[in-house]
Formats: structure tokens, sequence, C-alpha cells
């Protein structure tokens, strides 16, 4: 019975998407747009940066980091929101300002540096 | 011997157990939906106010009313989608406040406020609710309902796009999905041409009349009332204050038509109290 109801619900997504261009579209674009930016952006930082640290690994990991924890932060939040699970909100945000922190921190003393440093030597 | 005599007996205890748990306290099997000592209240404001009543098997019971009345609250709390403040809803004997899943697998609801989603075609609507309802043979069904209200040319056509008697048809294809026991109808034929009304009215007699289901209907049109319904409860002011049969009701009281006696009840509900 319950696989029915989760089947009705996948089947319900599966329809709007295929009928409507405004709802699939953006699923493809935004990831496209965000390779192509990210990929030149990338391309370019390492032809300006010097020998020695590699700075893009940091930046790119750092902004993947960033990204995953406001995707998981607007899916939590529009669950919450929806079914009131406020508590829920609360913890993503905590995790995040934790993530945030710990990445600041490990910026801060060099930590990502002299990782990215050694694993590349 | 001795042990599984034991096992036997504590079987027995449990089912019991079990069935007193599933099934109102007075199980009627005759009757689709059985409510006691309704209430409901918003903070100090009582919008249903202890009611009580069956729908039997067979039956259409018109629920009639004011606006403001309780009717839509009434409905609400039958579908579960309100919690009542105090009293009971037994749907088949069973329970709502205890088994909602399984009762509400035996109910549906049309009304012309709550139309099928408009971005999906109407097969697709239909595909997707009777998943939601764990309807058997689905594609069979949906083609015999499309068939039923004749929907085969609008099969493709998104719900938004329909015209409202189109509309109701379809809302009314989705309440059959299920063969419902009991079926729930708010207002079904409001803003519906008279042909329309009287083909979708005649549809739902034969739901009545051919399965084993009851059927919950409210509508401002006394006409239709008279015309289709077995049995009618006035409900004013969140209590029930007439029941009987819509033919004869209003003579009982004094006035000439139903519709008198409706306009009666919304003005003067006190003096239909005392009377």
């Amino acid at each position: 019975m319950y696989f029915t109801h989760t089947a009705a619900i996948v089947l319900r997504q599966f329809y709007l998407i295929r009928g409507s261009l405004s709802r699939a579209l953006p699923l493809f674009v935004w990831a496209g747009i965000e390779i192509v930016l990210w990929g030149f952006i990338t391309k370019y930082l390492t032809t300006v940066t010097s020998s020695g640290f590699n700075f893009v690994p940091s930046l790119l990991g750092a902004v993947l980091l960033w990204d995953f924890l406001i995707r998981v932060m607007q899916g939590v939040t529009m669950t919450g929101l929806l079914w009131g699970a406020c508590l829920a909100v609360l913890y993503i945000l905590l995790a995040c300002w934790f993530f945030t922190r710990v990445y600041r921190y490990a910026v801060r003393t060099g930590l990502i540096a002299r990782y990215s440093a050694e694993t590349l030597s | 011997m001795k042990q599984s005599l034991g096992n036997t007996w504590v079987r027995i205890l449990c089912r019991q157990a079990a069935n007193e748990q599933l099934h109102c306290k007075i199980p009627s099997m005759s009757k689709v939906l059985s409510v006691t000592q309704l209430c409901k209240t918003y903070g100090q404001i009582v919008a249903v106010d202890g009611i009580s009543f069956d729908v039997g098997r067979n039956e259409i019971v018109g629920l009639l009313g004011p606006n403001g009345a309780g009717k839509t609250t009434t409905i609400n709390m039958i579908l579960g989608v309100l919690a009542p403040a105090s009293g009971r809803i037994c749907i088949e004997g069973v329970d709502i406040a205890t088994h909602r899943s399984q009762v509400l697998q035996r109910t549906n609801f049309a009304a012309v406020y709550a139309p099928l989603p408009g971005n999906l075609t109407v097969q697709q609507n239909l595909r997707v609710f009777g998943l939601l309802y764990g309807v058997k043979n689905l594609a069979e069904r949906i083609e015999a309902l499309l068939q039923q209200f004749d929907l085969e040319k609008f099969r493709d056509v998104k719900c938004g796009m329909l015209s409202s008697g189109e509309q109701t048809r379809a809302s009314l294809a989705k309440a059959m999905l299920n063969s419902p026991q009991l079926l729930l109808l708010d207002e079904p034929t409001a803003s519906l041409d008279p042909a329309i009304a009287r083909d979708i009215r005649n549809k739902i007699r034969d739901f009545a009349a051919q399965g084993t289901g009851g059927v919950l209907w409210t509508s401002h049109n006394m006409y239709e009332v008279e015309d289709v319904c077995g049995r009618v409860l006035f409900l004013s002011r969140g209590k029930i204050l007439l029941e009987g049969d819509p033919k004869t009701l209003p003579r009982e009281h004094g006035k000439a038509t139903l519709e008198e006696l409706f306009i009666s009840v919304a003005r003067e509900p006190l003096t239909l109290e005392v009377e």
C-alpha cells in the first residue's frame, strides 16, 4: 500500500516535469552553467597561480562544500517549513554554522594548504 | 495439548480485543457512516455542536443548511482533514480516529471547490489518484470510468483546460475510482447548467442504487435535494434541527416547499427548535 503511495507521488512529479519545459529546463541549465563557469574559472586560476601551493583545489573544495550545504539547507528548510518541522531547520543551520567554522579554522591555520601541498608533493 | 488449547484461547482473546479496538462499540454493518456526538470548536466559536446521524447502504442523505451552518466542517471531519473536538466517526463500523488510512481507502470525495490538479491530464490524474487509493486493475478501471463519465475525448486534455461541467465529471470519475463505500459530495452540481446537473445526479443515483455504498450530499439546490435524497438533515448553527424525507418534511412543518422550509430554518432556527 505504501509503495503505491510513493509511486503515485513519483509519477505525479514525472508527469509534471515531462509536461512542462519551465520545470524540466532548470534541472539541466543551472548544472550546465555551473560546470562551464567553474571550468573556465579553474582554467584561468591554474594559469595565474604560481607553482607550490595549489590554490585551485582548495577553492573548488570550498565552493563544492558551500554549494552542498546551501542545497541541503534549502531542501531541509522547504521540507521543514512544509511539515512544520522547524527543529530540522535549526539543526541544519547549526550544522552549517559548525561546518563553516571548521572550514574557516582550517583555512586560517593552513590545514587545507598543508594537506594539499602534502598530497601534491 | 494443554499448551495448544491455551495458545488457542490466547489467540481468540487477542482477536476479540483487536476487533473491539477496531470497531466502534455498537458496530452496525448496515450503516456506512455513523456519526455520534460530533463537536468542533474554533476557540470560542462552536462550528459543530454535538451532532449524531447515520448514512445507510444505498442511501443518499442530504446535509442542508445555510452558509456557516457547519456542513463543510462536518464533511472535513468525516474525511479526517479536521480533528473533531469530541465525538466519534465510524465508517463501516471502523473508527476513523484509530484507523484513518484503512477507513479512507473506502471513502471518496468530490466538491466543486476541489477540482483535480489542472496541470495534469484527466488520465494522468486518474492514474495518480488510483495509485494513492491502491486501486487494483487500474488501467481497466480508468477506461471504464472514462467511458461512464463520457470523458474519453478529454483523456489527454489537462484538467485546467476543461469547462466546469467537464471538470465536475472528472472529479466524480476520481471519486468513483476506488468504488467507495461512503461518497461525500459537497455541492457537486453548483455552477453547472441544468442539463449537466441532471446527468450528474443520475450518475450518482445509479452509484447509490447499484453498489453497496452510501452518499452524503450537501447542496443549496432544494429541487435537486428533493429529487435525489432519500433523507435530509437540516443543520443550523452546528446542530441538526430537522431530519426526515424531503418530500414530506415541508408539510410536516407547515411549509409548501423544501425551499420555504430551508429559508425558515436559515432565518429562524430557534423557532423551529421550539416546534
